[in-house]
């Protein structure tokens, strides 16, 4: 079931999922038989109001992990994935919740369609649910293994996967869902500030790592997602989840507009384009002054999505609903980008464009879907900030977010998509930080001196450095 | 009529002063290919030289005695400062990423991108955020057919022209100019007859940077300068140089006074606030008829 190799960690996933896994039926049982038990798992729980029962933030982290592992295509996560789904299917059936039934159902099927199978070749559905109880047995004996071996890779650095970039990534999403148990208000703010950062930037590299098209206009997307999400609801009184996708089609709209003569140009003539059009668009804002009170801001009285926003009056809401749609958004992102053919064409356009439209490759048409979907992300994931901060002004479509946004993208390695994550992470708890101890100035010092020192002399960014380092250590 | 002139005059003033951004920005690509996005932080850089300068020289009895020697001795000493600046930046980074030989357009865009954070910021954490101006020229203006023109400005224009008319003749006449100029047109063929490729293109980074600083010590004495103040005016060059044929320097001359006057005649038409708007939207314009601007040449 296990490579030797992939024991400690594998095995430490296992082990917190084996327990995580335990929780739900455990708290049905708790919930049924000391009713006040009920009132205490009521205010925890946080989020998805939509899904009745006792789930709370927890129940999810072990579904992103293997889903996330999944991506990774690491052996182990489909069997874990199926045991998973088994018992939140039975803790779904106890709490009544059929929404829930319905999704782990869906993922059964995903994980046995043809496809999957494929990628995890050799290990059917059907085996599987044979050898459940046996699969158990194997866990906790992995599990073990795991520990034992853990405690000596802490000895032994050599073979440490503890530090892969995906593991850090995973650590990192672990960290964000247990977040605001820890966190005061300031730094959930952050947080959201992160997640959205990270998509912004993870879309800008789909854009400019993977197809080659360096975009200097991508806050102007962002901001008008942002507009279009708020205008839309105080205006004509459209929904703020339709405001969503209203955002991110009207901000595709604008990207393909820019792609289809930018698809044609040459980096130079894109970089003024993309540049020269962030501006016309900025000014447009900045002067409808009817529609968005221009330079003095457009507030939101308030909140425009109420879910979970009141728990003890901290406003948690946005923050999970951030998680929800960065994770989304990202490994959709990710699947694009790394594991489809389209990743590979965009790959093949930045690296050598003329071959790649010799070998029958529509290059100019790729490229132009590039930015349609590059500016969609950034439009959807600019009307979540602006649902969250409630605060706009035309600045978001400026030179200073893109700069932001670019100088990420490039610390966190281009052409990663997840490296974006990490740079975002650092770059947002670093801003925090001094600003906290009053050196707002140097964070963005740290950022420009970061994003020369990335190019010049760590070619792939951060993704590429850590990655470098465990081969080093290994 | 004397709306018109008074505008037409601003916009002449301007025009220079976009001149001298443009240029560099042309220069630079035409030579080495490349796009440096911390044009207008260099621009910042020799405007806070120049107001450092003369803040602290304007009480000295020499300098208030000749009034023009502060502001053109801050001129010159920018321009010396950004061109050791820009020199430097070759040597040590652009290089660096020429010698890697793939993607140098993308990451020379990049880096400036991060150096002009960097600078920005650097001159935030000296200067602070309030708008500053150096120790103007002169005081008065004069009156030409009842229009009041500020000395300062026609000072200003003046020197601008000046260093144009400098920099043709520096490219046209000089040994050094000529090289410059046939590494931009074939570096290959420059190489093979002994041409040191990289120097010159240092020395064109160098030339580029000092006409970026020379413009902002002229301008630190018309307008309020902050550190924030590089970016609107690197992007009007940009669009610029675009307009002009990107690379070509006669274009960005007519085009900075296209824009310069546009711009500033456009008051009279316009509300003001789509003054910003006017240079993209005669870029569009031109580029529709001409795609590779005025006087561009199809690659």
């Amino acid at each position: 079931m296990v490579r030797p190799k992939k024991v400690t960690y594998v095995g430490l996933m296992e082990f917190l999922s084996g327990i995580l896994g335990l929780i739900p039926p455990l708290l049905v049982v708790l919930a049924v038989k000391f009713p006040t038990f009920e009132n205490i798992l009521s205010v925890i729980e946080v989020i998805l109001p939509w899904r009745g029962g006792f789930h709370f933030t927890v129940f999810l982290i072990p579904p992103f992990i293997f889903g996330w592992a999944l991506l990774a295509q690491e052996p182990w996560a489909r069997s874990s994935t199926v045991i998973y789904a088994f018992i939140d299917i039975i803790s779904d059936f106890l709490a009544l919740d059929m929404a829930g039934i319905i999704v782990n159902l869906g993922v059964l099927v995903y994980l046995n369609s043809r496809e999957v199978r494929e990628v995890f070749a050799g290990r059917t559905y059907r085996e599987l649910f044979y050898t459940l109880p046996k699969s158990f047995e194997v866990t906790t004996k992995n599990t073990l293994i795991a520990m034992k071996t853990s405690f000596s890779a802490i000895k032994t650095p050599k073979k440490n996967q503890f530090l892969s970039q995906y593991a850090i990534v995973v650590y990192l999403l672990i960290l964000l869902f247990i977040a605001p148990f820890i966190l005061s208000d300031q730094w959930i703010t952050t947080l959201t500030l992160f997640l959205t950062l990270s998509v912004l930037a993870a879309s800008w590299d789909l854009l400019g790592g993977y197809t080659g098209q360096i975009s200097f206009g991508h806050a102007a997307f962002f901001g008008i997602g942002a507009y279009i999400g708020v205008i839309l609801n105080i205006k004509y009184g459209i929904s703020p989840w339709l405001g969503f996708f209203a955002a991110g089609i009207f901000a595709a709209e604008l990207g393909i507009l820019v792609g289809l003569p930018g698809s044609r140009m040459r980096v130079p003539y894109l970089f003024i384009t993309t540049l020269a059009f962030a501006e016309a668009l900025r000014l447009i804002v900045q002067n409808a002054v009817s529609l968005t009170r221009g330079a003095s801001g457009l507030q939101i009285q308030e909140d425009l999505i109420t879910i979970g926003s009141d728990l003890h009056g901290r406003k948690l809401g946005y923050f999970y609903l951030g998680l929800i749609i960065f994770l989304v958004l990202i490994v959709l992102m990710y699947i694009l980008a790394n594991r489809s053919e389209i990743g590979l064409i965009f790959k093949s356009i930045r690296e050598d464009e003329v071959l790649a439209s010799s070998l029958g490759v529509d290059t100019v048409g790729h490229k132009i879907l590039a930015f349609g979907l590059s500016s969609f992300i950034a439009g959807l994931i600019g009307a979540f900030y602006a649902y969250s901060i409630r605060v706009l002004t035309p600045d978001l479509l400026g030179i200073t977010w893109t700069a932001n946004i670019i100088s990420i993208a490039i610390i966190g390695g281009m052409g990663t998509i997840l490296g974006s994550i990490l740079a975002a992470f650092l770059m947002t708890i670093l801003s925090e930080v001094l600003r906290t101890i009053g050196l707002v100035v140097w964070n963005l010092i740290i950022q420009g001196l970061a994003v020369i020192l990335v190019v010049v002399f760590v070619p792939g960014g951060l993704w590429a450095a850590i990655g470098r380092l465990r081969k080093k250590e290994s | 009529m004397v709306n018109f002139l008074n505008f037409l005059f601003i916009g002449l003033v301007n025009g220079s002063i976009f001149a001298l951004v443009s240029m560099g920005i042309a220069l630079l690509f035409g030579t080495v290919r490349i796009i440096n996005v911390a044009h207008g932080e260099l621009f910042v850089i020799g405007a806070y030289i120049a107001i450092v300068l003369t803040n602290a020289t304007g009480n000295i009895g020499f300098f208030q005695a000749h009034t023009y020697l502060g502001p053109i001795l801050s001129l010159i000493l920018s321009a010396g400062v950004a061109f050791l600046l820009g020199y430097g930046l070759d040597r040590v980074l652009f290089f660096r990423i020429r010698a890697k030989g793939e993607h140098i357009e993308e990451t020379i865009l990049v880096l400036t991108l991060g150096l002009s954070l960097l600078i920005q910021n650097i001159l935030l954490l000296l200067f602070g955020a309030e708008p500053k101006q150096s120790a103007t020229f002169t005081e008065g203006a004069l009156s030409v057919v009842d229009v009041q023109i500020s000395k300062a400005r026609i000072i200003v224009a003046g020197l601008a022209v000046l260093l144009i008319v400098v920099l043709f003749l520096f490219l046209v006449r000089t040994k050094l100019g000529m090289t410059i100029r046939a590494v931009g047109q074939n570096p290959e063929v420059a190489r093979a007859l002994g041409v040191p490729a990289d120097r010159m293109y240092a020395l064109t980074m160098g030339t580029s940077a000092a006409l970026a600083a020379s413009a902002g010590s002229l301008v630190a004495a018309i307008f309020w300068i902050v550190p924030t103040s590089g970016s609107p005016l690197a992007i009007k060059g940009f669009i610029i140089v675009i307009l002009g044929g990107l690379g070509s320097i006669s274009g960005a001359l007519v085009g900075s006074y296209i824009i310069g006057l546009a711009e500033s005649l456009s008051i009279i038409f316009l509300p003001s606030q789509f003054k910003e708007l006017i240079g993209i939207l005669i870029m569009i314009g031109i580029l529709m008829f001409r795609p590779f601007g005025l006087f561009g040449e199809e690659e």
